[in-house]
């Protein structure tokens, strides 16, 4: 075949199929569809796209929902070889019987990852079908009922597993977990609650958790290194425990922890039966630790975030989002911490500290000083608020942390004021996300 | 004189040739952006010049441009961003030939740039304006053409472009 840029023209219809394939792939799907009509040779070049995606815009752009599906039939009735992505989704889409069709059509088709979301408070129920998708890699669902059917073999090559508001039956999970044996991505976001929410996933690296269960084990995560536990409240608190530490518990196996992220309720759970004397060794290798939406009027939870603090060694980043309670529970706060004050030099590799929302009360600035005498090699706090809701000026903070005494000699504190605009700019960004 | 220097900063060149003759010396840490470039350093077929059949000059000089500025070294995001933007404001003819010689090459970051940049002069054009700005002439009868519309009206509807920008 004579090259094409020798003899001068290189043309987009003598590209090679796969960067054509590219150019259509950027395109959204009307687009695509659209250029069948340029020529004889562009009159099916679209219909072997490997992407379809019929989420928000797809929906949005059609003004009956009817219309809609009559198209998705159309695409995929026009479609020829593998579709590796597929999603659907949107304000619009209802549990209905033709999302059976449409998914029972993709199982011919060798799916690789696959997105799922409805808006109805009716769940939609997934079916069989989609268990038998053998090349499943990232499987991403909301809003539906999960049920394995009897036989399910499971899915050899799944990746990552994401379900938000999905129901199942929490005795089944472990097995269908079990059953995927590359799974490295675990996120359940407000799914069915938990009595015992069991980790057993030998391959496992990421796991996040939003939800309601009493106690939470990771029994055996060899590899886990990034997780993210967010226990609802309403669940935790009534039930204290039992014979041994939830602590102890919680982090059974995971010898590969690099990055811990908890909420508030989560530290309480934690910390509920007591911290054992000798730290589990899971927090030996944590490099970031997280504690969202903390009280520091609370003395239990200050004093599980000192504990997490003090006993992973390897410690580098700590972040911290306040949250302000009520209550006033101010003067065992500053005791507890001022009693800490002496045990200089524990957060050995500590370098950053941020502190969001901080208000500049007495407990936190107490905090401050904790840090500041207990981390010898910290390069920079960064604490920032938006400006209203800090108790003093930046000024007076700053002039009362230059008195803290500190174990690091080249330790910088940035204050940060954001207005609300700020915030506002913020956001959206954080809901992409 | 690179025998004589033993530190680990130690460059190597490479000499690429274009399909009109033009030789190019390049560092090899950049250019072996390119996967085919790097599959033949590693298969040990770089000592002398490597030849470029399916490049031409003026698009070599391009892609040299792209993976000078895109090399782990030497640039920032910000650099890196404009520069982008400014490279795909390059005429149609040019992206094309580029898109050729990346896949050629292998450097999936400019392919995927390149297919980018073509995607976005389709994207919510009619039909008679892609055919202009890509050179496309339809064979296509009034009849047949009236067939696919029907086939897929949907895909026709909405306020199009007809600008060939």
């Amino acid at each position: 075949m004579r090259s094409a840029s020798r003899s001068g023209v290189v043309t987009i219809s003598n590209l090679p199929c796969n960067v054509v394939d590219g150019i259509l792939g950027c395109l959204p799907l009307k687009d695509a569809v659209k250029t069948s009509i340029l020529s004889k040779d562009w009159r099916y070049k679209w219909v072997t796209r490997q992407e379809l995606d019929f989420s928000d815009e797809f929906f949005k752009s059609f003004k009956e929902k009817q219309e809609a599906k009559a198209i998705i039939y159309q695409v995929l009735l026009l479609h020829r070889g593998p579709i590796l992505k597929f999603k659907l989704g949107g304000r619009n889409l209802k549990s209905c019987p033709d999302i059976d069709h449409w998914i029972l059509f993709l199982s011919k088709k060798n799916v690789q990852e696959f997105t799922l979301y409805m808006w109805s408070d009716n769940k939609y129920y997934l079916p069989s079908h989609l268990f038998t998708f053998q090349e499943l890699r990232y499987l991403e669902v909301s809003e539906c009922l999960f049920h394995p059917p009897p036989g399910f073999e499971g899915f050899e090559k799944l990746i990552s597993l994401d379900l938000q508001h999905v129901t199942f039956v929490p005795a089944t999970f472990k097995d269908f977990i079990l059953k995927c044996p590359s799974l490295e991505r675990l996120m359940l976001r407000w799914c069915t609650d938990f009595d015992t929410l069991e980790i057993d996933a030998p391959t496992l690296k990421f796991f996040d958790f939003t939800g309601e269960s009493k106690s939470i084990c990771f029994k055996n995560a060899p590899m886990l290194e990034n997780v993210s536990v967010y226990l609802s409240v309403s669940r935790v608190l009534p039930y204290p425990s039992h014979v041994c530490s939830n602590l102890t518990k919680f982090f059974h196996y995971m010898p590969s922890l690099k990055e811990l992220d908890l909420c508030n309720s989560t530290l309480e759970y934690l910390i509920m039966g007591g911290v054992p004397e000798r730290p589990p060794t899971a927090l030996n290798n944590i490099k970031s630790l997280r504690m969202s939406d903390m009280s520091f009027r609370n003395v239990e939870q200050v004093s599980g975030a000192v504990y997490l603090i003090t006993s992973c060694p390897k410690l580098q980043e700590l972040t911290i989002d306040i949250t302000v309670s009520a209550g006033n529970v101010v003067e065992p706060v500053v005791q507890f911490l001022r009693a800490q004050s002496i045990s200089c030099g524990v957060a050995k590799l500590l370098q950053r500290v941020e502190m969001s929302y901080f208000t500049g009360a007495e407990t936190e600035m107490e905090f401050v000083r904790f840090i500041l005498a207990s981390a010898p090699v910290l390069e920079e706090i960064l604490i920032w608020n938006v400006a209203h809701h800090f108790h003093r000026s930046t000024q007076m903070m700053d002039d009362e942390m230059k008195l803290f005494g500190r174990a690091s000699p080249n330790v910088r504190i940035i204050l940060e004021v954001f207005t609300e605009e700020d915030c506002v700019l913020l956001e959206p960004e954080e809901v992409m996300d | 004189m690179a025998e004589a220097s033993s530190s680990i900063t130690e460059k190597f060149f490479l000499t690429l040739k274009s399909s009109d003759g033009d030789e190019f010396v390049l560092e090899e840490s950049i250019a072996i952006q390119s996967i085919t470039i790097k599959n033949m350093v590693e298969d040990g077929c770089s000592s002398s010049v490597i030849p470029l059949s399916k490049v031409d000059t003026e698009t070599l000089i391009k892609v040299i441009e792209y993976m000078k500025m895109h090399s782990s070294t030497s640039s920032n995001e910000e650099e890196i961003e404009n520069f982008d933007k400014k490279f795909v404001s390059n005429s149609i003819n040019t992206i094309l030939n580029i898109l050729e010689a990346a896949n050629f090459l292998d450097i999936n970051n400019l392919l995927e740039l390149c297919a980018e940049a073509v995607a976005n002069r389709i994207k919510n054009k009619t039909p008679e304006a892609v055919r202009k700005i890509f050179n496309i002439t339809s064979d296509f009868t009034p009849e047949e053409e009236a067939e696919i519309r029907n086939e897929t009206p949907w895909a026709f509807e909405g306020n199009l472009d007809h600008s060939l920008d």
